[in-house]
């Protein structure tokens, strides 16, 4: 692969909060197709309506996505990275049971994290121009849920935790639509 | 004069396909296969409903093509006359990006 670099000067001042605000999630196959804008997803195709599912956590400094590179060892080229997003809902009931069942049951999700710093990431999809639509499914593992459903002790707090985690060949992509452009879609 | 119009291709991989347009204040869900309507599911927002999605105008289609998206193409009107006429795909149809 070519090395093409890109310079970054830090000396001007970004929004860099941490964290999640809320996420998007769908099933990878509602979605047709992407479009790409330089780089970016500028428009999802969907094979239905309201199929983007969103979830709202508890804000209490928890929700993430996190993006680790691994290499085999630090002389290997080749290189992936664990892909882990995480929420948490207060409380122990049937609702939230009916909101974690059908999470796990899927195997190839796709979640758009609202991030604090106000960028929408897309966990889940890799741009692939040559694929069908324009994109593929994370390639080196398909993006899953994992709820933890816990009462915990009396000490603490009920809840339920959702953590997804994938694996991508490169960071995940990000998307110019707006909050309000994935919920008329 | 310039027409744009949804792919027959894209559409015989994807009988359904909604998209969002983003050319006036607020985000327009339009339905690429041609207007449709849908009956969304009854849930925590009230009882099933049924919604008419359209289908993108011109100037839809055209703000979907120079977005680049990949189901829209142009053709010269003449052209389309002609595909019209003789059924076969002629010169000047042009896809998103070429």
């Amino acid at each position: 692969m070519a090395c093409t670099l890109v310079a970054l000067d830090t000396s001007t001042c970004v929004n860099a909060n941490g964290g999640a605000e809320y996420a998007y999630v769908t099933d990878i196959t509602n979605i047709t197709s992407i479009t790409v804008t330089t780089g970016q997803i500028s428009a999802f195709t969907m094979s239905s309506t309201d199929l983007w599912t969103k979830l709202v956590p508890n804000k209490n400094q928890t929700a993430r996505y996190d993006q680790t590179g691994n290499r085999p060892n630090e002389f290997s080229t080749k290189i992936d990275y664990a892909c882990e997003g995480f929420m948490y809902f207060a409380g122990n009931s049937n609702a939230l049971k009916l909101v974690a069942d059908p999470l796990a049951a899927c195997c190839r999700l796709v979640v758009i994290w609202v991030l604090n710093t106000g960028a929408l990431v897309v966990q889940g999809i890799e741009i692939d121009a040559g694929a069908t639509g324009g994109f593929t499914g994370s390639k080196e593992g398909d993006c899953r849920c994992t709820p933890n459903m816990l009462s915990d002790t009396s000490a603490n707090e009920a809840r339920l935790e959702l953590t997804f985690n994938s694996r991508n060949r490169v960071t995940s992509p990000y998307t110019t639509l707006t909050p309000a452009a994935i919920e008329a879609l | 004069m310039t027409k744009y119009m949804v792919d027959p291709e894209y559409l015989k991989k994807h009988h359904a396909a909604f998209t969002v347009v983003l050319n006036s204040a607020k985000p327009k869900r339009v339905a690429l296969h041609g207007e449709c309507t849908v009956t969304k599911p009854a849930g925590a927002g009230g009882p099933p409903q049924s919604i008419v999605v359209p289908a993108p105008n011109n100037a839809e289609l055209e703000w979907l093509f120079k977005a680049g998206h990949e189901a829209i193409i142009h053709v010269q009107e003449t052209d389309e006359q002609q595909e019209i006429n003789t059924g076969a795909k002629k010169g000047g149809w042009k896809k998103a990006g070429e």
